[in-house]
């Protein structure tokens, strides 16, 4: 009975380690498939607040380039995680 | 729309009200919001008026789509995300109705308005930020360390991840506004070339009726990849990693 048992819990422990498995590879395509707009939003929003940052500290654009190439590495980031 | 395909876009009074100062007058994007909320309530009223324990085609086609939007939910929140089904499934058939109705003829896109569409992801943002915090308090934070970074990376990468973070909500609102965007605006282009290519005008039309049977499967699409991301996000704030 109580080897019954135990296999019992190993069948439900091993289905619901597929389960997670199938909802993981749902995200990851998911990922993949919106990555381009993550790069574009992150471009816009590097771009919005570096401009904020430059109006008020009265520079001409090294926050908008500092914040850009936050971006950048932002947005590769975002990419390297969905990868992985 | 045959002279400027982004004249579709243009948002027009109907009604004008000023309070103090301020504009808030009813809008052509305000009666299609309206439109979108009265038939998708009707819809579910009508749908569940006279439910069964046999669904007929009404009520099984309401009932698929509520658990669609629950098995979506639970699926990226592992099952701990119930309490916020209403909200989800509201956010989903909202988007769903404003996107199709952008499609009806004589209809408006008031998903290609990004000033809605970024109400909507600040809305998803907010709400996933005060849901971390209350759940797991201080503890939300780490969040912006993933588990197994070595330390040296750890500066970089909370700055990274903090920045991801914030471009969450524009990347999700550009997203749903730039394909609704795009879809009507290509339409409206090829709208042009009907009376340019005069008896081959035939050609955009026939292009146009297949093209607008994409747009509707896209219209669900992106409310779908809208409402799945919110999830994702949600997952976040209750799971943490």
């Amino acid at each position: 009975m109580e080897k019954l048992n135990n296999l019992k819990q190993k069948i439900s422990e091993h289905k619901h380690r597929q389960e997670s498995k199938v909802v993981e590879t749902k995200n990851k395509n998911f990922s993949a498939i919106t990555v381009s707009s993550e790069i574009i939003g992150a471009v816009i929003f590097g771009f919005i607040i570096g401009n904020f940052f430059d109006n008020l500290f009265n520079t001409r654009f090294i926050f908008k380039l500092l914040m850009l190439l936050l971006a950048m590495m932002a947005s590769f980031y975002t990419i390297y995680k969905s990868i992985k | 729309m045959k002279d400027n395909p982004l004249g579709q876009f243009a948002i027009k009074t109907l009604y004008p009200i000023t309070l103090n100062g301020h504009d808030i007058s009813f809008t052509n994007a305000s009666m299609f919001m309206a439109i979108a909320v009265i038939i998708v309530t009707s819809f579910f009223i009508l749908a569940i008026r006279k439910s069964e324990l046999i669904p007929g085609r009404f009520q099984s086609f309401a009932e698929s789509i509520y658990n669609f939007t629950l098995m979506t939910l639970d699926e990226n929140t592992h099952g701990k995300g119930q309490q916020f089904f209403p909200f989800i499934f509201s956010l989903f058939m909202f988007i769903v109705a404003l996107n199709l109705l952008g499609n009806a003829p004589y209809g408006f896109s008031v998903t290609s308005q990004l000033i809605v569409t970024s109400t909507f992801a600040f809305v998803v943002f907010c709400l996933v930020t005060i849901t971390g915090f209350v759940k797991h308090g201080f503890k939300f934070l780490s969040l912006f360390l993933p588990e197994g970074t070595p330390i040296f990376m750890a500066p970089l990468i909370v700055v990274l991840e903090i920045f991801a973070y914030f471009v969450r909500p524009v990347a999700l609102s550009i997203r749903l506004g730039a394909n609704m965007i795009a879809g009507h605006i290509l339409i409206g282009v090829i709208v042009g070339f009907i009376t340019l290519m005069g008896i081959w005008g035939f050609l955009p039309i026939s292009f146009i009726v297949l093209f607008n049977g994409f747009e509707i499967f896209v219209a669900i699409l992106q409310a779908y990849i809208f409402t799945i991301l919110t999830c994702v996000y949600l997952n976040d704030a209750i799971n943490l990693h």
